[in-house]
């Protein structure tokens, strides 16, 4: 079996045959999910502990996962599962390094900024002050395709406040439901709303000036 | 009627299906009739999209050998 591919997710079977094949000691299909869900666990572990020991977060993760895996008892997915531990760990290293981020931040940063109100796409009526332009490009690999598009993504991603960042990769990259987000971030789930939207309206605006300017 | 900027801040509980059927609607009204938030809610589907298939990270060869060693350990094959 060939699983190189990286959207293999489709071609795992169907939930009670891959649980009790895993506990079978199925070596290949083991293999094939780690792999298969490997972006998505990275992401929920990079969002709270960053990227330099997320590997490390999501392998320790597994380690329990597999010792505990005779145990499962499928009131939710094994994804899901597998996805709470992985947070779980995140959250105990994130505690052990302490770092310096506090989310009870959200409600101040909320009230704080004023950039909606004066959003400059908008005039006092809150009609588009101009026409909002049709994009050239149609398709997400075709946004990924384009270089200088994605160096200028990712300078504006390092620049957005951490929990915004943080929110945006669990919700977006990872695919986690909101309440689960809200329970890893201990945030509101009405802030979360708030601040996934800011985050992702941000990058809606310089992909747009990108392809309107061609500039950064 | 609902304004654009407010179409704008709210269109990821619209996307995210976070809405009251009444704002749903509200949301669907103002759409029939914009063509610049009918294209703002397809550029940011469209970005979120683009966030979600970023980074992709494929598992490092080494955490795979470490797991497959620790899975033969704890969970060996059945009658062996
Ligand atoms: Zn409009």
């Amino acid at each position: 079996m060939n699983h190189k591919d990286r959207s293999t997710t489709q071609e795992l079977p169907e939930e009670s045959e891959l649980v009790q094949r895993l506990i079978a000691n199925d070596q290949q299909l083991f293999m094939a999910v780690v792999k298969a869900w490997h972006p998505s666990l990275y992401g929920v572990a990079a969002a709270i502990v960053g990227h330099s020991i997320a590997d490390e977060v999501v392998q320790e993760a597994w380690v329990s996962v597999i010792k505990a895996l005779p145990k499962f008892e499928g009131r939710s997915t094994l994804k899901t599962w597998v996805t709470r531990i992985v947070a779980n760990e995140a959250k105990n290293r994130y505690r052990k390094e302490s770092r310096s981020v506090s989310m009870e931040s959200v409600d101040e940063h909320w009230a704080t900024d004023s950039r909606i109100a004066t959003d400059p796409r908008f005039d006092s009526s809150g009609h588009w002050n101009q026409r909002n332009p049709a994009w050239d490009i149609g398709s997400p690999d075709e946004l990924l395709a384009a270089k200088e598009l994605q160096d200028c993504v990712d300078k504006h991603l390092s620049r957005l406040p951490e929990q915004q960042k943080y929110i945006m990769e669990l919700r977006d990259t990872a695919g986690m439901e909101f309440e689960e987000i809200c329970n890893i971030l201990e945030v509101s789930s009405s802030n979360a709303r708030v601040l996934l939207h800011r985050a992702r309206d941000k990058i809606q605006q310089v992909v747009a000036k990108f392809q309107r300017t061609g500039e950064c | 009627m609902l304004s654009c900027k407010h179409l704008v801040e709210q269109a990821s509980d619209y996307i995210d299906d976070q809405m009251t059927m009444g704002k749903k609607i509200q949301v669907k009204m103002h759409l029939f009739v914009c063509v610049s938030c009918r294209r703002y809610l397809k550029q940011l589907k469209l970005t979120i999209a683009m966030l979600g298939r970023r980074n992709q990270h494929d598992a490092p060869e080494a955490m795979c050998h470490h797991l497959l060693k620790e899975y033969q350990k704890t969970l060996p094959k059945q009658g062996s």
